[in-house]
């Protein structure tokens, strides 16, 4: 039976002249999306060096990358780690190959333990799957924690993921002899010996990548059923190749063979789609500027092109602003450095009070004064030996006092059961003292003390007068016992 | 004749040995012990400390022994409140003590990244002042954290500057603020303290840790903090001179 060839009721999109004829637009290349990928999606990511170029357009175009190492605001402040380790939703670094990514799920599901999982050197223990690590453990004992919190974080990553997209990187891979473990780089390399015994090259066929990216896919959806997958092929040639042959022809035959396995589990798995970043950047339409001079890094113009075309297809969002609101960890941040920052200078000004004050004798108290107000500072000074009393509340709020005004120092002083005050007075340096007013219950009584409710409230009130350029005064309160508790220093001085 | 005595100077923690931080005068001197013990001298002077400080230290300790107090506090606004996931390490020097496995764990070498800075300032001062001429610098620690975190949130600054209005000005409640756990703290203080003792090393001169009485279980004895979240009290400075002029002078024999 006879009828119009396939080719006439094809769309425009289906050929290569009306492809040239709309100037090569790759907009259009997506057919269909993933109705999850969407603005707010909790978004994991793994793959080579190019999946990490992705992850910070994701981000900017709200999408909620997931991240469950490296976010403690430490990070933010010393030398990044190195290669990919701190890019990824957890520290697991570039995974070139799919064996790769399908041990690494196995790995942090606890089913799977490789053998050769450190190497010792005299400074530290280096991780075979993460070896160029700037952090490394010291230890076998540290190496053992770090190693079990990256793969719970791994774990918590491929959990909370809505959508996984997966950069295939390479089919050429180093594994151990001992139980097939793939690492991410030919040991010796980054860090490591090789050791011919131990280690074997491996150049994995179409059908070895798509049974373990299918077998990933079903780890995968173990731990996060609903997801759903998007496989890219990266459009870096390999470095090297350990195959004997030309590194051009060993890429072509890598990517190719990533790409056919890409491409045939997209067809035959649910919810997993093929997205062509690899296309956009090496297609003989593709502008010689997607690649730097070395013609292996892909350029910014290269990676917006394939971010372009992933978000045209998959609504885009707004673009996050960059720190237009601090975070609350900031603001914890700051509040911890504000607070010793201030500490520092109220050491400062202990400092200051410990110099013996050069300045002329003040002039007499009852005087009618023009002086300048003077510094008053206020030191609690309970003594930490006993436990049964605390200071709260000390006042006043001011940092400078009125040579004209007396003085008053206020506070709450708390008390457990056994204690009780029978005075609480100032003392002078020259031998002057003065007793306080003292209310007891004290109008304060209503803090609450959560870790002392037998506690009560002693408010006092303490006039020490008008105060004197380099007057110190001590607080302190008498108990019915005998014994005597400071209270605080009070010192008055010349602004400097 | 009676031997010059040695000299205590640097940043905040001098204070509690009974060295000014700073005079009214503003200038850089040799000043006798404010809490009478004349067993040690102290040199104050410019605040913050800068590197014309430092000259003038390196000239007025020249032929002396200088007891060398150097920042030490560097582990509190960084860590002492928790901001965002807690974390944990395995210190190396006590791979024993607890682990908080529910915490993000990071390796002990980015903590103690986040001290190199301070680390390269002091070594370079040591080598400024060996080059000027100090006899001998013995590196002081800085007291170690306290146990009670939680009572820190009641402290008070001597002017009223409370904590919590610092806090609401950055729109945080103080009270929900987390505070780091008390090992935590511990273990940072300790890799602030190696490198300070590694600097010792490299430059070729001493170190001087916290001895084991002004402690407990590693922990800042309460009767030795001061009302504050960082130094130690007069009593503390007091028992840190009677520990420094002992090993000093063993040392010297």
């Amino acid at each position: 039976m006879s009828g119009p060839n396939p080719y006439r009721d094809a769309p425009k999109r289906s050929f290569w002249s009306s492809f040239a004829a709309r100037g090569f637009d790759t907009s259009d290349l997506v057919r269909s999306w993933s109705p999850r990928l969407r603005p707010g999606a909790k978004v994991v990511s793994a793959g080579s060096c190019f999946a990490a170029n992705m992850v910070p357009s994701l981000e900017q175009h709200g999408f909620e990358y997931v991240r469950e190492e490296y976010t403690a605001p430490v990070f933010r402040r010393i030398e990044p780690e190195n290669l990919s380790y701190a890019k990824f939703s957890a520290a697991y670094g570039n995974v070139y190959t799919t064996r790769q990514l399908l041990q690494l799920l196995r790995r942090c599901t606890g089913q799977w333990q490789p053998q050769e999982d450190r190497w010792i050197l005299p400074d530290r223990v280096v991780d075979p799957f993460r070896p160029g690590l700037r952090y490394p453990a010291r230890s076998e004992r540290e190496f053992d924690a770090l190693t079990r919190a990256h793969l719970a974080a791994t774990r918590r990553a491929f959990e909370a993921a809505e959508v996984f997209v997966f950069t295939l990187g390479l089919t050429e891979a180093w594994e151990s002899s001992l139980d097939g473990a793939v690492f991410p780089a030919c040991p010796g390399t980054v860090a490591g010996a090789f050791d011919a015994n131990r280690h074997r090259f491996v150049n994995f066929t179409a059908a070895e990548v798509r049974a373990d990216l299918e077998r990933a896919i079903v780890e995968l959806r173990r731990l996060s059923p609903d997801v759903d997958v998007i496989l890219t092929v990266s459009p870096v040639p390999l470095v090297a190749t350990a195959d004997g042959g030309h590194v051009l022809e060993a890429t072509v035959y890598s990517k190719s063979v990533l790409r056919v396995a890409a491409g045939e589990v997209a067809r035959e798995v649910p919810r997993v789609t093929y997205f062509p970043s690899y296309e956009i950047i090496t297609g003989t339409h593709a502008p010689r500027a997607f690649f730097e001079d070395d013609r292996r890094s892909v350029s910014r113009l290269g990676i917006e092109a394939v971010m372009r075309v992933f978000f045209g297809e998959s609504e885009p969002g707004a673009p996050a602003a960059s720190g237009a609101v601090p975070s609350r960890s900031d603001a914890i941040q700051a509040l911890g450095e504000q607070i010793v920052a201030l500490e520092c200078e109220e050491a400062f000004a202990d400092g200051a009070r410990a110099d013996p004050d050069p300045s002329p004798p003040s002039a007499p108290a009852h005087a009618p004064s023009t002086q300048k107000p003077l510094n008053v500072a206020v030191h609690v000074r309970r003594s930490r030996r006993d436990a049964r009393t605390r200071v709260l509340g000390l006042r006043p709020n001011e940092a400078t006092v009125s040579v004209d005004d007396p003085f008053v120092v206020r506070g709450v002083l708390v008390l457990t059961a056994e204690v009780e005050v029978s005075v609480i007075r100032a003392r002078a340096r020259d031998g002057r003292s003065v007793t306080a007013r003292r209310h007891l219950p004290s109008p304060k009584a209503a803090i609450s003390i959560p870790d002392e409710p037998s506690a009560a409230n002693a408010g006092f009130a303490v006039d020490l007068g008008r105060p004197r350029a380099g007057d110190r005064w001590s607080l302190e309160a008498e108990l019915r016992d005998g014994t005597t508790l400071p209270i605080a220093d009070v010192r008055f001085s010349r602004p400097a | 004749m009676r031997r010059a005595p040695p000299i205590i100077a640097g940043d905040s923690h001098i204070t509690c040995f009974g060295v000014p931080q700073t005079l009214r005068d503003g200038k850089t001197r040799l000043v006798p012990n404010a809490h009478g013990d004349d067993r040690f001298e102290g040199v104050s002077g410019r605040w913050p400390r800068d590197e014309a400080f430092f000259d003038a230290l390196g000239k007025l300790a020249q032929g002396r022994t200088l007891v060398l107090s150097w920042k030490g506090s560097q582990h509190n606004p960084w860590f002492l409140l928790r901001a965002g996931r807690a974390i944990d390490f395995v210190l190396a020097e006590a791979p024993d003590l607890p682990l908080d496995e529910t915490a993000e764990i990071v390796p002990d070498r980015a903590i103690e990244a986040r001290f190199a800075n301070e680390s390269r300032s002091l070594e370079a001062t040591v080598s400024r002042l060996r080059a000027a001429g100090v006899a001998r610098i013995a590196l002081v620690a800085s007291p170690p954290p306290r146990r009670d975190m939680e009572r820190l949130r009641l402290l008070e600054f001597p002017d009223q500057r409370n904590f919590a209005a610092i806090a609401a000005k950055l729109g945080l409640d103080l009270a929900t603020v987390p505070f780091a756990s008390p090992t935590f703290m511990y273990k940072a203080w300790r890799v602030a303290q190696r490198q300070v003792a590694d600097v010792a090393a490299r430059t070729s001169v001493e170190y001087f840790g916290v001895p084991q009485d002004l402690c407990c279980d590693g922990y800042l004895r309460d009767e030795y903090a001061a009302e504050d979240w960082t130094h130690g009290n007069e009593a503390y400075g007091a028992r840190m001179r009677d520990h420094l002029h002992e090993y000093l002078e063993m040392e010297r024999t």
